[in-house]
């Protein structure tokens, strides 16, 4: 049984069903547009109907991104911005209810991000969102993101600060930040950097939603350009496995960020490899007998093997 | 003494008549929403200047929440007291600028101390913010100019961003990084633990990142762009020039620059976009390796009844790479209950490679070990291509309101080509020599693939779950040990497949409650530490109590195992992370924060020791405490007149085989003077201490003082 297989069996199975289904589109159809799903009964009441109570929010919306829809004739929303997102408000204009309004408040993240996305799926940061870990976990845009607020509140402005960003990640990723106050670390608390930096919060292709540099090359060579390469003798780990096979890229109470707390265990650990069968076979090789272990200037291979990212003269990464 | 004159300095000019005002319309501010205090709070926290870690503080999921609720009515700041936000929406121009002086005593490894905070005393802008947002302007709509600190810290950053909407975007981003490391025990061939032969690995450089991103919108549907960044860092260290069976610790000098162009064009349409962006980037490594005393070097011990010695020592490293890539990103939403989306990346980067390198002195010739000379001159040339190309395709099907089915390929090639020539000139005497030539080449292919499909169920408004498959493999071609009995190259291949499953539960209005776990059986790997048979565990909570009181657990598990009789590996890592968070009255007068993870690494595996090749186990363990914490308080000082103080701090203390403790305490107090400046002062502390690496320990006192002022 090739394994490789399965998904694709899957995929054409899920297809097929798709195509044969009778009206599964109009579910998926009356999910897409919520703003639209009860529209029979409600009314669009135009912006200033809403500025009439939520001024203060009307008010900081002119200065929102978002208030281009308030004018701009070709996205169909003009006059009418709130209720792009909040649906027909003529129901919640008499009544005053909440319950009478769309609000992500009362969304399943699943609708929320489809409210959002209508716009802003076709955009460069989505492509790869399915793939993402954010979008299979069901984190809506609204966790991150806020859509009223002005000034500094404002979701665009506080992003513009790594320290923003820092704040907002951490608020679910508390284990990461809590290695960050490991003496070993990327500069993120004093806010040199942001998650951002190297993750791409909305999307990305390869694993751990990391940023991509210079096409495709994971987003750690944008600040180490130098051990992008490519190198006339590569070590093949830094090409073929993430930088995270040796070090914690977060914070480590290690020097250098390494996983290990001496170099000779971190090298040694994959240069100790019997010849195995085909099967098996993993790469690394022997250390030399001259490496006497008992002496200390051969438990710091860095010392001699410098260039561990790649040489460009020496095999032996020597130099 | 110096921190009671940071305190002291703005209470004294306080006291030279700064004058209050009247207390205004008290009743509006009682009326302000506890929810926008909520958020006031936490960005409070927050946006304290010139602080670290634990001040920025995370919001609560609940405020999240507030800031998408209607804004309640605006709170007029009539009271004298700290400003937790510079606000104004409505003026043209505003922001704040933070200025202060910091004190520093320090005890303990100085080395130590500049590779892991590296900050220092003197004046310093900490913090900026400056916002221009002109009512009627033809050039611009807003723009934002962010600066922190700069005036001689280590870590600079600016960004600037203007937009004219409609027409254009400009985002400029810079940061100057120090990058000091010289650690003593790094890279350190005196006996383990011992400081007598210092790091020979060290490095004192600046890493300075410039980039740009000028967006066009000549209408709503196309929206050319271009971009251009600089990445370079530049500075000096200590690097040991490799002559076996000797070391010799040099002078280096780095110095590396990275130019990168691209420019490119989106289209977006109703239901179909797409990216097309064309780059090229110019690399340069210029590093140069020298000498000019007599050097014994690392080895202690004579060899064949002579003492080796390096009198003259260079090496000239002119490195340039180019590059060019092709990228092309789609998504479609061709039927309501479909997305599409893929991408198409490809780049071929080359490197030019030269050295130039000249010992002299008492070295042993690299063909024969038996032989020793009085020099050798090297010249080596390279070049080095690298063809890439990645692709990616994803599908989404939304089979009703309740169901989705994901489906996502991936897949990356590439392969490296080095060919080399290295001239070698050997001096037996001062006029003797002999020439070798060598040339080789180099290759290292890898592929890998990934499928993955997953059918997303919303049982209820409650519960979503989730679950699928994934596959993944790959083959590898790369240069075997030379010590290898067998070919020269190792081809290896990669597989692994396994399920993924998951689900969010909301089963009342402040519980959530996220599972994920991944499942995967490995068939193949490359490397005896890569992932094999391994599982992934996340399990997170949040409970949002009554009377603002959050709590917050995660969990986190990993484990990999590799059973093949040569390898025996076996690791496993697990944090549990727990926060807390009480903001009574939304935090306006009292905020506490803390969190606390206890973690574990744990790792054994067998590898062969060099010298008798007989097995031996690396056992690896990490057990880990950290906790942050953070009290802020308002200071009622007088009837209308109040400051801030917040106290806190974070520790790390780590057990297993590298113990370590590391402890940043710190406190700031925040007084306001005018409606336009405020005064704060701030204290800190950075302690560590290593029980095997006593040498590496350091304490620091740190004491800032300075203005924060408001436009």
């Amino acid at each position: 049984m090739k394994f490789r297989y399965v998904p694709l069996i899957a995929a054409i199975a899920w297809a097929g069903w798709l195509a044969a289904a009778p009206g599964g589109q109009e579910p998926a159809k009356k999910d897409q547009a919520p703003a639209a799903a009860s529209a029979a009964k409600k009314e669009y009441v135009g912006s200033d109907t809403c500025a009439g109570c939520h001024d203060e929010i009307h008010t900081g919306f002119k200065k929102n991104a978002h208030t281009i829809l308030e004018t701009n004739k070709r996205r169909g929303w003009e006059g009418k911005a709130c209720e792009s997102c909040h649906g027909p408000g003529s129901v919640h204009a008499e009544s005053t209810s909440a319950d009478d309004i769309l609000s992500p408040k009362n969304m399943t993240p699943a609708a929320i991000d489809q409210m959002c996305l209508a716009c802003h799926k076709n955009q460069q940061t989505q492509v790869g969102r399915i793939q993402s870990g954010h979008a299979r976990n069901s984190v809506a845009c609204t966790s991150c993101h806020n859509v009223h607020k002005t000034g500094e509140e404002a979701s665009a402005r506080q992003f513009r600060r790594p320290a923003g960003v820092n704040q907002n990640c951490r608020q679910c990723h508390m284990d990461v930040w809590a290695s960050f106050q490991k003496p070993h670390r990327h500069p993120l608390p004093e806010g040199a950097m942001s998650c951002t930096g190297c993750h791409n919060p909305h999307a990305s292709f390869i694993n751990r939603n990391m940023r991509l540099a210079s096409g495709q090359q994971p987003g750690c060579f944008q600040c180490h350009s130098d051990k992008r390469g490519p190198f006339v003798f590569e070590h093949a780990p830094v090409r073929n496995e993430p930088c995270t096979i040796c070090h914690e890229a977060h914070g480590s109470a290690n020097p250098r960020m390494m996983t290990r707390h001496e170099v000779a265990n971190l090298c040694l650990e994959c240069h100790s490899n019997i010849q195995s069968p085909p099967q098996a076979t993993t790469a690394g090789g022997i250390a030399i007998a001259t490496h006497d272990l008992r002496l200390p200037r051969w438990r710091n291979c860095t010392a001699c093997h410098q260039k561990v990212h790649g040489s460009n003269v020496n095999g032996a990464m020597l130099r | 003494m110096r921190f009671l004159l940071a305190i002291a300095l703005p209470l004294a000019l306080l006291a030279q008549g700064a004058p209050i005002p009247k207390e205004a319309n008290s009743s509006t501010s009682r009326t302000a929403s506890k929810k926008l205090r909520k958020v006031r709070a936490a960005k409070r926290l927050a946006a304290a200047p010139g602080t670290m870690a634990m001040p920025e503080a995370a919001k609560p999921a609940a405020v999240t929440e507030a800031a998408q609720e209607p804004a309640p009515q605006k709170e007029a700041p009539q009271k004298w007291e700290v400003n937790p936000e510079p606000t104004g929406t409505e003026s043209v121009f505003g922001g704040h600028i933070d200025i202060g002086a910091r004190w520093v005593t320090r005890a303990g490894d100085f080395n130590t101390y500049r590779s892991l905070v590296n900050l220092s005393q003197g004046t310093r802008l900490t913090n900026g913010q400056l916002r221009l947002e002109p009512q009627d302007s033809r050039l611009l709509d807003s723009g934002l100019l962010t600066m922190t600190a700069w005036g001689g810290d280590p870590y600079n950053t600016g960004r600037l961003d203007l937009v004219k909407r409609g027409v254009y975007r400009l985002n400029s981003t810079y940061s100057n990084i120090a990058m000091f490391n010289a650690l003593p025990s790094f890279a350190n061939i005196g006996r383990p633990g011992s400081p007598l032969f210092f790091n020979q690995r060290t490095m004192d450089t600046r890493i300075r990142n410039y980039d740009n991103e000028l967006t066009l919108f000549p209408g709503t549907r196309i929206m050319p762009y271009v971009g251009f960044s600089r990445n370079s860092s530049y500075g000096t260290g200590i690097t040991p020039l490799v002559l076996p069976p000797n070391e010799y610790p040099l002078r280096n000098v780095i110095d590396w620059n990275l130019y990168e162009v691209r420019g490119g064009i989106r289209v977006e349409l109703n239901r179909f976009h797409a990216t097309v962006e064309q780059g090229g980037r110019r690399f340069a490594d210029d590093q140069s390796v020298y000498s000019t005393e007599t050097l014994a070097g690392n080895r202690s011990t004579p060899y064949l009844g002579q003492i080796l010695s390096l009198t003259n020592g260079n090496q000239l490293y002119r490195i340039r790479g180019e590059a060019e890539h092709t990228k092309a990103l789609v998504t479609a939403s061709p039927w309501n209950w479909l997305d599409l989306s893929g991408s198409f990346v490809r780049s071929r980067p080359k490197t030019y490679s030269e050295l130039n390198q000249i010992e002299k002195g008492r070295i042993v010739d690299p063909n024969n070990p038996l032989l020793l000379l009085t020099g050798t001159t090297d010249y080596f040339f390279g070049n080095a291509t690298m063809p890439h190309v990645s692709g990616s395709g994803a599908a989404e099907a939304r089979l009703n309101s309740r169901i989705r089915v994901r489906e996502s390929w991936e897949t990356d090639r590439f392969h490296t080509t080095g060919i080399n020539t290295l001239r070698s000139i050997q001096f037996f005497t001062p006029t003797a020599s002999s020439t070798l030539t060598f040339t080789g080449g180099e290759r290292l292919e890898v592929s890998r693939h990934r499928q993955q499909i997953e059918a997303i169920w919303d049982v209820s408004k409650q519960l979503t779950i989730r679950g699928g498959h994934r596959y993944e493999w790959g083959r590898s071609l790369m240069r075997a040990s030379t010590y290898s009995q067998g070919s020269r190259y190792d081809r290896l291949e990669m597989e692994r497949q396994g399920g993924v499953f998951g689900f969010v539960a909301r089963p009342v209005k402040r519980v959530s409650l996220l599972g994920d776990l991944e499942f995967i059986d490995g068939i193949k790997t490359y490397y005896r530490t890569g992932l094999y048979d391994h599982t992934r565990l996340r399990f997170q909570t949040r409970f949002e109590l009554p009377k603002n009181l959050f709590f917050n657990v995660n969990y986190n598990r990993l484990t990999n195992e590799n059973p093949n009789p040569d390898v025996k590996f076996w690791y496993e890592a697990d944090a549990i992370t727990g926060s807390l968070q009480w903001l009574p009255g939304g935090g306006r007068n009292t905020a506490i924060i803390a969190e606390y993870q206890r973690s574990k690494v744990r790792s054994d595996i067998d590898f062969l020791y060099p010298l008798g090749l007989f097995p031996v186990a690396s056992n690896y363990r990490d057990y880990a405490h950290t906790g942050t914490m953070l009290i802020d308080l308002r200071l009622p000082l007088a009837r209308r007149y109040s400051g801030r103080i917040s106290a806190g701090g974070s520790f790390t203390t780590t057990s297993g085989v590298r113990p370590t403790d590391y402890y940043q305490p710190q406190g700031r107090l925040v007084l306001p003077v005018t409606p336009k400046m405020e005064f704060f002062s701030e204290y800190r502390y950075f302690g560590l201490s290593q029980t095997i690496h006593v040498f590496e320990g350091f304490r620091t006192h740190m004491y800032m003082g300075g203005v924060r002022l408001l436009m």
